[in-house]
């Protein structure tokens, strides 16, 4: 029998291991792929929670999540290609243009 | 059984995921989003919402990983190694300490079992009583949460606009 807990815990696993991803990794890109795979864990362990209450609600977040996260690998990836038009590199210790 | 098949499916997403966390190549990390994502859609249906695996597969799978993997080629991207900036042991070290407290605590948590909350009327009799669970989904979604749901559509143009607005070479 698979309980929420199996999930919750596959989730945090997989939310750590995003987390790990966005701290050590450098190519900007990948730091985003990161953000992805920490949405995600986030996702199922709301469609657990929803099994487990008998409710339809954590679903409807899920499915507002995706649209959002649409909506952001498109900006996100927009501005990386402008980034890479104008400094030639994605290596985010030499994006820092910004930094006091 | 469902024991078995949760310990595949979760095992080969953890495997993939730390296949993208330290792939050299971005393609390859790509490549192994898109695993994490199918897995992630079987675990979905293991867990009762059929409509959002579908969703999972169509959204992520199909678009957003095809966003991404267009954007890594359309970029002539240098390996990363190749530009050291001699910090990285010591952000490597802090990083992964940090990560495995951070799953550490939320596992201590999760299994502390802290949780409550009221439970809803959408036991899987009911479920099957709407007609299945796209039909429950949308229930809830056109009645109660109509409102973001029209919110999204703004969200969505509004990402479009900015896309291209971000890429155009210069505005006039």
């Amino acid at each position: 029998m698979v309980t929420q807990e199996h999930y919750l815990i596959l989730s945090a696993i997989l939310f750590g291991i995003g987390a790990i991803g966005v701290l050590v990794r450098r190519n900007a890109i990948i730091i985003f792929m990161c953000i992805e795979l920490m949405l995600n864990a986030v996702n199922l362990s709301l469609v657990a929670f929803s099994r487990q209450m008998n409710s339809i609600d954590g679903q409807v977040f899920v499915f507002f999540i995706m649209t959002v996260a649409a909506a952001e690998a498109a900006i996100g990836l927009a501005i990386m290609v402008s980034l890479f038009r104008n400094k030639e590199t994605l290596n985010v210790d030499e994006i820092n243009l910004m930094k006091w | 059984m469902e024991l078995l098949l949760f310990y595949i499916f979760g095992g080969v997403t953890v495997l993939a995921s730390l296949g993208l966390v330290s792939g050299k190549n971005p393609v390859h990390s790509a490549l192994f989003m898109v695993v994490v994502f199918f897995m992630m859609a079987a675990l979905f249906v293991m867990l009762r919402a059929e409509f959002l695996a579908a969703a999972q597969i169509l959204v992520y799978a199909g678009a957003i990983m095809v966003l991404f993997l267009f954007v890594i080629m359309l970029l002539r991207l240098q390996p990363e190694e190749l530009r050291n900036t001699g910090r990285q042991g010591y952000q490597r070290f802090f990083g992964v300490i940090l990560g495995v407290v951070l799953v550490i605590q939320i596992a201590l948590t999760v299994k502390g079992g802290l949780f409550k909350g009221i439970m809803g009327s959408f036991t899987p009799e009911a479920v099957k009583g709407f007609g299945g669970n796209t039909e429950a989904v949308a229930a809830v979604m056109f009645t109660d949460y109509l409102f973001p749901f029209e919110l999204t559509s703004a969200i969505l143009l509004m990402a479009i606009v900015g896309a291209v607005v971000l890429t155009k070479k210069e505005l006039k």
